[in-house]
């Protein structure tokens, strides 16, 4: 880290994709972790005055607010040489504009007008031994675009010791273990208490990150790794370990809308589904709850992300009461618990719940050194739900938004329970599919 | 004095929601983040100021920000 390395970054504009950035580190050979790219932070009520010092050195800039619903990537910028995200006092910088402006950390002093800070930007992986298991499926990626063959490289995904060691009971109630489904190419978003960015069994995932509670992301209070395990864990985790995790292919987005201490307020969350639905992401779950009755910041959020084709998933609560918000907004999918008896769990609220999932005693990760733990609660169900959404979402880029709620429900298993209780019933992963070759 | 309670704004989509944010801080609504992914907004205010930003154009809603957890203890054994 903090490497002082000055090779010119190389096409590195503000628009490029990880998958670029890793490629240039490589030819870089630079193992400062930084992206190449800068991080500008205006003073507080100065980014319109900075984003006019910006232009005014001739700099093309891009600001989130200029797409519909504000709903862009990184990657749709085109050629600008930097972006705001105005809503966060933010800017992201292209390494060769920062070059060539001499806007780079060194340069700038620290009473500069409208910026506070000028900071690398770091790549952001599980764990020190991932970073080149990222890059191999960067390049991996990027060899496969360019139409070449991908066997001389090695597959990132390929477990050495693929033996199938058993599943969670949650797993295998929601019939993942047959699945043939990764989630490869789909954004979970886990809104919560952060996530152990150093576990062991994310090591090669790409995870972006960003913390809405003034706390780092790295997750000392455990929910939001348990969380985060059952929704995109790992195929085959090490050892003796069962399968736990649901979409192993998935990119993970952690939300750290929660404290260390488990606790949040509707403006953190908001803040955090704000980002997940700028970044797109397809899938959002949100363990977390109140009592209060339906707010209407809520139901506008869940409305906007059904528009561009996210689903938010969230908790019903634990108070075997009425669903409370953020789940009972109607544009809000609402998860029950079931024990392994798949009737519903004790704890699990009622009245307002679209789909249920296993919650009673759930095996997933939490932070190192505990490294596994089991938990219960409507919280380890809903992951259970993004998971499996995951899968869905990658058999047609059609099941996006309401499509995917409606099809989760449709393919739910039907339990004996009543829908105020279960809802449409059990979230199912998507079966194997038989595949017919042609005669030869 | 006290720091002013926590306000959530919900806003539709009839105008741009950063003139809805600049009307707001026209009223005295200290505004600390414009979401426009979501059509939020949230900031500081007076119980007064919050009364007269649910009458700027635009504007669905105003409700008190409020705790949220990760639920009841079970949620954690």
């Amino acid at each position: 880290m903090g490497s002082k390395k000055k090779e010119k970054a190389r096409n590195l504009s503000a628009s490029c994709g990880i998958d670029e950035l890793l490629i240039a580190a490589i030819e870089r050979g630079d193992d400062s972790m930084q992206t190449g790219r800068y991080l500008v932070t205006y003073r507080e009520n100065a980014v319109a005055e900075g984003t006019k010092a910006m232009k005014s050195q001739g700099l093309k800039v891009a600001d989130t607010r200029d797409f519909a619903g504000q709903a862009m990537t990184v990657e749709d910028v085109g050629d600008a040489d930097i972006v705001n995200f105005a809503e966060c006092g933010v800017a992201l910088l292209g390494g060769d504009a920062a070059e060539a402006h001499g806007l780079t950390t060194a340069s700038t002093s620290e009473g500069d007008g409208a910026i506070e800070a000028v900071e690398p930007e770091y790549f952001v992986f599980a764990d020190g031994g991932d970073y080149m298991r990222g890059f191999l499926a960067a390049t991996q990626t990027i060899n496969r675009d360019l139409g070449g063959s991908d066997t001389a490289l090695l597959d990132p995904d390929q477990d050495v010791d693929a033996e199938v060691l058993g599943a969670t009971w949650g797993l295998r109630a929601c019939a993942v273990p047959t699945s043939p489904r990764s989630g490869q190419g789909i954004k979970v978003a886990v809104l919560d208490t952060g996530g152990d960015l150093r576990h062991p069994d994310f090591a090669g995932r790409i995870i972006v990150s960003q913390s809405f509670v003034g706390q780092p992301v790295q997750d000392a209070h455990g929910h939001g790794t348990h969380c985060i395990g059952t929704a995109c864990g790992p195929k085959s985790p090490p050892g003796t370990t069962p399968r736990y995790g649901i979409g192993y292919g998935t990119s993970i987005y952690i939300g750290k809308v929660l404290t260390n201490q488990g606790s949040g307020s509707t403006a953190s969350v908001l803040a955090g589904l704000n980002w997940a639905i700028a970044n797109r992401c397809q899938v959002i779950s949100m363990s977390l709850g109140s009592r209060s009755p339906v707010q209407s910041a809520y139901t506008a959020a869940g409305a906007a992300a059904l528009r561009v084709g996210c689903l938010v998933v969230a908790a019903a609560g634990n108070e075997n009461r009425p669903t409370g918000a953020p789940a009972n907004s109607p544009t809000i999918m609402a998860v029950a618990s079931v024990d392994q008896n798949l009737s519903k769990s004790s704890f699990s609220n009622h009245t307002k719940i679209e789909i249920a999932a296993p919650g009673r005693d759930v095996f997933s990760s939490l932070p190192m050194p505990r490294r596994y733990g089991t938990l219960s609660g409507t919280s380890m169900a809903t992951p259970h739900v993004a998971g499996c959404a995951a899968l869905w979402a990658q058999t047609s880029a059609s099941l996006r938004g309401m499509a995917l709620w409606r099809h989760l429900q449709a393919r739910a298993r039907r339990l004996p329970q009543p829908a105020n209780l279960v809802g449409a019933g059990l979230v199912q992963a998507p079966p194997p599919v038989a595949i017919t070759r042609p005669p030869r | 004095m006290p720091p002013h309670p926590r306000w959530i704004v919900t806003t539709d989509d009839s105008r741009p929601i950063g003139q809805v944010a600049t009307e707001l801080r026209r009223l005295g609504f200290r505004v600390e983040n414009v979401m426009s992914a979501i059509g939020s907004i949230t900031g500081q205010a007076s119980p007064a100021v919050a009364a007269s930003a649910r009458h700027v154009a635009g504007v669905t809603d105003v409700e008190p920000d409020a705790p949220i957890d990760i639920g009841p203890p079970e949620a954690d054994q």
